[in-house]
C-alpha cells in the first residue's frame, strides 16, 4: 500500500504525478526534452 | 545549466514549484530538506546554495542551517520537520528504506500527505541534482559571500527570474 493516499489503480510514477499535477508538469517537460 | 538551456528551463520550473510553489511546508523548510539531502550527498555547491536560500528565508540564520546539517535531531526545529528530515534521509539512501513507521511518525507530528509527498520528491530530486552537479565535476567555488548573495536572490525572487546565478559569474570574473 502506498505511504500516502494516491489515486488508486495508477501504476508507478503516474500515481504521484496524478496526486501532484503542479510538480508533474515540469517533470514531464524535462523527460520530453531529455528523452525525445 | 548554462551549457544546456533546453534541459535547464524545465529544471528551473520544477525547482520553483518544488521549493516555492503552493504547499503548507514553508519554502524555508523545503530549502532545509534540500540542504540536508545535498549535505548527505556531500554536494558542496548544492548544500551551500540551498543552505543560503534557507538561511535567507529566516532572516540570515546560517547557524541553524549548520546545526541542521550536523545533527538535525538537536536543532531547534519542529518535531514535524525532524520527522520529515528522517524520511528525506531515508530517500537519500534509497527509496525502499522509507518505512511505514517513518511515515506514521511524521503523520503523528502533524505532517499531511502533501507535505510527505513534497519531502520525498525534494529528497529524490536533490539526489538527481547533486549527481548532475558532481557527475560532471562542475566548478564549485568555496566562497561563502557568493553563496550568501545567491541565497538572498533565491529567497527573494526564486529560480525562474533570470540573474540569480550572477554571483557565480562574478566569482568567475565574468
Amino acid at each position: 500500500m502506498p505511504h500516502i493516499n494516491l489515486p488508486e489503480g495508477i501504476p508507478g510514477i503516474l500515481g504521484p504525478m496524478a496526486f501532484s499535477p503542479q510538480t508533474a508538469k515540469p517533470l514531464n517537460e524535462l523527460a520530453e526534452v531529455l528523452l525525445r | 545549466m548554462l551549457f544546456s538551456p533546453e534541459t535547464t528551463k524545465p529544471l528551473r520550473d520544477f525547482v520553483e514549484v518544488l521549493l516555492r510553489g503552493p504547499n503548507s511546508l514553508p519554502p524555508a523548510e523545503r530549502e532545509m530538506i534540500a540542504t540536508y539531502v545535498s549535505s548527505q550527498n556531500d554536494c558542496h555547491y548544492c548544500q551551500h546554495t540551498h543552505g543560503a536560500a534557507a538561511a535567507e528565508h529566516l532572516g540570515g540564520n546560517y547557524e541553524l542551517i549548520d546545526q541542521l546539517k550536523r545533527d538535525y535531531a538537536s536543532a531547534p526545529v519542529s518535531d514535524k520537520l525532524k520527522a520529515l528530515l528522517g524520511i528525506a534521509g531515508k530517500v537519500q539512501q534509497g527509496g525502499k528504506y522509507v518505512t511505514t513507521e517513518d511515515v506514521e511518525r511524521a503523520r503523528a507530528k502533524g505532517a499531511t500527505d502533501k507535505e510527505i509527498h513534497a519531502t520525498v520528491l525534494i529528497a529524490a530530486a536533490f539526489c538527481m541534482f547533486n549527481r548532475y552537479v558532481d557527475g560532471l565535476a562542475t566548478w564549485q567555488p568555496h566562497d561563502a559571500e557568493m553563496y550568501r548573495e545567491m541565497g538572498k536572490r533565491l529567497a527573494s525572487s526564486g529560480y525562474t527570474v533570470p540573474g540569480w546565478e550572477k554571483p557565480v559569474q562574478k566569482a568567475h570574473g565574468q
